[in-house]
């Protein structure tokens, strides 16, 4: 009951992004998603979410501050073929002081099934220290409402 | 005490990084490294697959996961040391170790996992000789490796 009411006081957001449709050259030898796009498709997502979801998020792109990908991990759940659309849901992990985890699952509409799944983890650096950075306050504003 | 050397065989891809693989942080974009990691097991792949073994065995990759330790621009010259480990009946994984030539520097540290599926019914199959000829070679236990991967 407790946990209820904390869950509807606090909902965990997940970003959306629906704009992947499979065309021929997304596809292998076999007729199948080649895994290879999920990685460029994620660098996609996280950028439509920076764009959508900060307001100054390209005044912080010309700060010394600079977000880095640090590692990245994808598991393949499920093949996908051509003309198959998805949806990118997003959402945010183990947020620290310079760092937080973006969690990419891309949901198949047609078979109704999370083809993939993609963790990557960022860091803020400062370029001109080349030190490591405190998470901007205008994406740590945003990103703890996507957190899981 | 007991001493030894180890000498470790590799599959080796080179690539140049071009304009083309950098943005406007001027350093390769991250997906470029994952498109390398393909590019290098297909090198290591290739004598296999011709159109007979093609129609009856699709390599399905699994599970991916990339650490990047340092950026790399256009020009520099990129060699990835391909191994395998934790062969088994039906799947096997393959360790990429990204370094710029000339210097060493440590660029990334990938790894795949992949398994043999039958091209038409696509349930796992047993490796293919070939394949499993291949990866013998360049087999390492990770254990015993500098890196974790």
């Amino acid at each position: 009951m407790l946990i209820e009411a904390m869950e509807q006081l606090n909902p965990t957001k997940v970003f959306i992004y629906d704009q992947f449709r499979v065309f021929f050259k997304h596809t292998d030898y076999h007729g199948f998603v080649h895994p290879y796009n999920y990685f460029e498709w994620t660098s996609y997502v996280r950028e439509a979410f920076f764009q959508e979801t900060v307001p100054n998020f390209r005044e912080i792109l010309e700060t010394p501050i600079k977000m880095m990908t640090v590692k990245i991990s994808s598991s393949l759940l499920s093949d996908s073929n051509f003309g198959d659309t998805f949806e990118a849901r997003l959402v945010v992990g183990k947020i620290k002081k310079v760092s937080f985890d973006m969690i990419i699952r891309f949901f198949n509409l047609r078979t109704q099934k999370v083809a993939c799944e993609t963790i990557h983890t960022i860091v803020f650096v400062d370029s001109q220290t080349a030190k490591f950075a405190d998470i901007p306050s205008e994406m740590k504003t945003v990103i703890i409402n996507y957190e899981e | 005490m007991e001493y030894f050397s180890y000498s470790q065989k590799a599959f080796v891809y080179k690539y140049v990084v071009m304009l083309s693989d950098t943005d406007q942080f001027k350093h390769m974009s991250f997906a470029n490294y994952l498109k390398l990691m393909f590019l290098a097991s297909d090198a290591l792949f290739v004598s296999c697959f011709d159109v007979e073994f093609l129609a009856n065995n699709r390599s399905k990759m699994v599970h991916s996961r990339m650490q990047f330790k340092h950026q790399t621009v256009a020009g520099d010259n990129i060699i990835i040391n391909v191994n395998s480990s934790e062969i088994n009946a039906s799947q096997f994984s393959l360790l990429f170790t990204f370094l710029i030539e000339g210097s060493a520097k440590l660029v990334g540290l990938g790894r795949q996992t992949y398994k043999f599926v039958s091209s038409h019914a696509q349930k796992p199959i047993p490796l293919p000789t070939r394949i499993r000829d291949l990866l013998i070679p360049i087999e390492v236990d990770e254990k015993n490796l500098l890196y974790a991967y």
